[in-house]
């Protein structure tokens, strides 16, 4: 079985960016030697590489759409194992263009399995997985939390649904994941294997990704619009706010406070008395 | 008048003596045999890192020899393996003089020479008893419980006994056939042969000397042939680790270069041979075991287990020699790895200087690089690749501890101050620096260079950590990556001299940075501040009463550096501290649990480390646990905060102490 992983090395959004306020915008020597692979896409590539550990899979490669600045990934896939990495190079940016030229390269590969991180740190979009899946007309789960078993013509995973609901799906190969950050237990590659792999030189296909490319791709009758994200008002907490109130405002959206007396009750109060209240909800319900 | 001299084999028949040298050869060819098996597996392991010369070996053992190394360290041992060994060797040497005098044409046994020899080899038979009875006592009244219980060290321990007291008992027969009166200097036998003249007729005593000769003979076969046995080993094994000392800084960990791969991982062939080397040659005695801050505290780590199963290891890889799969991995856990605080209390006590945590270290490292690491020592790792410090801390934020300070920071912009001006580089450490119960001895610190008017500068943002929880979590690659780019910081501030208040840093610099020779100066601070007090730099003031202070030597300011004085000095400088010593001190100091990455793994086991050891600083009644390193400091604030002890004791950096009663 052949595993592509596809990669992105992103801005690590976990540190405080500078923002230059007079300008209002991000200084951008702050984002200078702190990007990251992509966690989600760490857990796609620890998830193949699992696999390949349990002799599911024979071989492993690893794409990424970048710029020779996000090859950074592609040596640590090769420093985690995989058999081989390449970069594919793309004037344009944007998630359908990206899996345009994912699922152009991807198709000449043979491959039974593609694993997809589900989101990004940076964009979020969460769109490339199931694009590429679409563009080369394979069946996908996407948000996987694990993957449980994996035969020569089927996987079976579990999927994330919201609330901590768990969904047991089984897939026909060859097909596409995109797995959750969390799915794979992260694994560690020495400082020694990195700087082994550095030496070597990853090879590059550029696309130019012509209307005739795309064309090629997208179906006639769709018109390539691609999907944009849009921005809402985000919940931005207010320092001013108790930890309650502020509990409030998140379950009910980011809009006004809830009422009191709402379905779900928020405790305020010392530790001993909300551990007591908690239980006697939790009695209540029989929960315990 | 009797010539003063004995018959040699009066009364032995020529099968007595064909039984005594044939019997012998053989056996000693078992056990050269047996001891070429292990030697050939040895040679299949990896190099190791010794470059020793011939005559600095012999030197080894003459020291050891002489001084007995550590063995002092626990005294009834020490007594008992002197009176062993040396009478064994004063034994041995008789018996060859014996056959020189039989076998070859030299004539020298009688006269005076033979009265002197005879009183000796007496002397030697009554201590070799002496010190197997009291290795007999020891292994069975239940004094210490560090000692393995084994039937084969038992056996050995009666073989040798019988072996010695039927030597005493040919002699006793020998004599008593013509008792002449200067046989007196062999007091022993001499007492034997008057009690074997009174028990026995003459006509018996021939008889019983010859049957207690062939015991005697095939007892000492019997332990020829057991001498390359499991422990026994150590008799001539011990002197090769003995030999090949390392020369290496106690602090220094050995460097490793040998890259495995997922089939080898854990074989012969990546162990170093003076490993395999090192567990064949260990006597099983426990003394590391006993003194190990892990197995103290119940968990899976037991270092002798760790030493023996790379024995084990040789004798798996004998028994089969075509089964690859045998692997050090296959009976050391992981746990056990990571349980190591690599304090070195155990290098410390082993009486054949077997070098105990560097085998756990480079264990650790095979594991590393297959990725087989907990999570807490994959984020501090990570954190160390990608935020050079071990907590994960955002690299910006090291400076934060500084704000409204106005500390001199060494940058390469103009306008900040020039550092060829400072004389002392503070080398902060990211505990120092991020680690908020470190950063007030980081400013305690400042305060006190600022009132002794020490002109010096920090790296501010250019620190990075030192690497030492990199090398010692086992990614050596890592290490070398901070080694180098942190000798070039060093090397552009220009500074010569550097004071550091983290006994690790302190110890990376000077003993794991050795291409510095003579580059920099690297001090601890609690010397420095001791250099500054005897200066009279710094005046303390008494707050009004008494203070009992406890000090908590840090395994790396103290085992491993040797400083063991200065921070006791600064404790009692400050007038009205009394410095009172805990059950264990100095070079017997007890770890804080902190050390070889211990400060982000899991901690696993019945009780913390921690713990113990501030259970033992409360239990000496002082108020205040002073220490010299913000790792200890962290560790046992911890232990107090989880025993509800901080009423009762407080944890303070030594600087905190001094900043405290120092005068402005």
């Amino acid at each position: 079985m052949r595993i592509a992983v596809c990669l992105k090395e992103v801005i690590d959004a976990r540190l405080p960016l500078k923002v230059d306020m007079s300008a209002g915008r991000i200084i951008p020597t702050s984002l200078e030697s702190r990007s990251i692979l992509n966690p989600a896409d760490r857990a796609a590539l620890d998830s193949a590489m699992r696999l390949k550990e349990q002799k599911q899979a024979t071989r492993v490669e690893a794409f990424s759409v970048c710029g020779v600045e996000g090859q950074e990934a592609l040596w640590y896939s090769l420093a985690r194992g995989a058999d081989y990495a390449e970069r594919l190079g793309l004037p344009i940016a944007g998630a359908p263009y990206t899996a345009a030229a994912l699922a152009l390269r991807l198709a000449v590969g043979e491959f039974d399995l593609i694993c997809c991180g589900d989101e990004t740190l940076d964009n979020s979009s969460a769109v490339v997985g199931p694009l590429l899946a679409e563009l080369m007309d394979l069946p996908q789960v996407t948000s996987v939390v694990r993957v449980r078993e994996c035969t020569e013509t089927s996987i079976v995973v579990e999927r994330g649904l919201e609330r901590g609901h768990r969904e047991l799906v089984e897939m026909e190969l060859p097909g596409l994941l995109t797995l959750k950050p969390d799915s794979a237990e992260p694994h560690y590659v020495s400082f020694r294997r990195l700087q082994e792999v550095h030496t070597r030189s990853i090879p590059v296909r550029q696309f130019e990704l012509s209307s005739a490319d795309t064309g090629l791709i997208w179906p006639k009758e769709a018109k390539f619009a691609p999907p944009r994200a849009r921005v809402k008002k985000a919940f931005t907490p207010d320092a001013r706010m108790s930890p309650a109130e502020r509990m409030r405002t998140i379950m009910a959206g980011g809009l006004a406070p809830q009422e009191a007396n709402s379905k779900s009750p928020i405790i305020e109060g010392d530790p001993e008395y909300v551990a007591e209240q908690l239980f006697r909800f939790l009695k209540h319900h029989e929960f315990v | 008048m009797q010539e003063v001299t004995r018959q040699i084999e009066w009364n032995v028949a020529s099968w007595m003596l064909a039984f005594l040298y044939i019997g012998s050869f053989l056996a000693l060819f078992l056990s050269a045999w047996r001891l070429c098996r292990r030697v050939s597996v040895w040679r299949k392991g990896c190099p190791a890192d010794i470059r020793i010369s011939l005559g600095r070996a012999l030197k080894n053992v003459a020291d050891w020899t002489v001084n007995r190394s550590r063995m002092p360290r626990d005294r009834f041992a020490a007594t008992m393996h002197s009176l062993i060994l040396w009478g064994f060797i004063i034994l041995l040497i008789g018996t060859t003089l014996v056959f020189l005098e039989h076998q070859t044409p030299l004539h020298f046994y009688y006269g005076n020479f033979y009265l002197i020899a005879s009183t000796i080899l007496e002397l030697g038979g009554i201590a070799f008893l002496a010190g197997l009875s009291m290795a007999v006592y020891r292994r069975h009244s239940d004094r210490k419980s560090s000692l393995k219980p084994s039937k084969l060290i038992d056996g050995m321990l009666y073989l040798l006994i019988a072996i010695g007291v039927t030597g005493f008992v040919v002699e006793g027969f020998r004599i008593s056939v013509s008792l002449p009166a200067f046989e007196k200097v062999s007091f022993v036998g001499y007492g034997l042969a008057l009690a074997a003249r009174r028990m026995f007729s003459p006509i018996m005593v021939p008889r019983l000397h010859q049957a207690f000769w062939v015991v005697h003979a095939a007892l000492c076969i019997a332990f020829f042939a057991a001498g390359t046995l499991y422990f026994m080993r150590h008799v001539i094994l011990s002197m090769t680790t003995v030999a090949l000392q390392p020369t290496r800084a106690h602090g220094t960990l050995r460097s490793y270069a040998f890259p495995t791969t997922a089939e080898t991982m854990g074989s012969v062939t990546t162990i170093s041979w003076k490993d395999l080397l090192d567990g064949d040659a260990c006597t099983t005695c426990g003394r590391c075991s006993s003194v190990c801050p892990a197995t103290t505290a119940g968990k899976a780590l037991d270092p002798r287990q760790i030493v023996l199963k790379l024995s084990n290891l040789v004798d798996r890889n004998i028994a089969g020699a075509n089964d690859k799969c045998s692997t050090a991995f296959d009976t050391i856990s992981d746990r056990e790895l990571w349980d190591c605080t690599t304090c070195g209390a155990c290098v410390y006590e082993c009486p054949v200087n077997i070098e105990v945590y560097d085998k756990i270290i480079d264990l650790r490292r095979q594991l590393v690089d297959a990725g087989r690491i907990s999570s807490g020592a994959r984020l501090s790792l990570e954190g160390l690749k990608q935020r050079q410090n071990p907590w994960d801390y955002d690299p910006s934020q090291r400076v934060t501890w500084a704000e409204g300070l106005k500390v001199p920071v060494f940058d390469e912009t103009p306008s900040a101050v020039p550092p060829e001006s400072a004389e002392w580089i503070y080398w902060v450490g990211c505990a120092g620096a991020f680690e908020p119960s470190a950063q007030s001895i980081t400013k305690s610190m400042i305060s006190l260079l600022r009132k002794a008017n020490v002109s010096f500068v920090t790296l501010g943002c250019k620190e990075r950590c030192t690497g030492d929880p990199a090398r010692r979590l086992g990614d050596e690659a890592l290490f070398q990556s901070f080694k180098n780019k942190n000798l070039e910081t060093l090397r552009a501030s220009r500074v010569k001299k550097i004071v550091t208040h983290c006994p690790h840093c302190l110890n990376t610099f000077k003993n794991e940075y050795q291409n510095h020779e003579g580059e920099f100066t690297v001090i601890h601070h609690s010397q420095l501040l001791n250099t500054l007090v005897k200066e009279g730099k710094l005046q303390f003031a008494n707050d009004g009463g008494s203070k009992a202070i406890t000090f908590h030597d840090p395994c790396y300011l103290g085992r491993h550096n040797g400083e063991f004085d200065a921070p006791r000095d600064l404790v009692k400088v400050v007038p009205g501290n009394q410095l009172v010593e805990m059950k264990r001190s100095r070079d017997r100091s007890f770890c804080c649990g902190g050390g070889g990455g211990q400060m982000w793994l899991e901690s696993s086991g019945q009780q913390r480390i921690e713990g113990l050891r501030l259970a033992e600083a409360v239990d000496t009644g002082a108020r205040v646990l002073a220490t010299a390193c913000p790792f200890c400091k962290i560790m046992l604030e911890s232990a107090s905060t989880t025993a509800g002890h901080q009423d009762l004791i407080q944890i303070k950096d030594i600087a905190e102490i001094l900043n405290e009663a120092a005068k402005p």
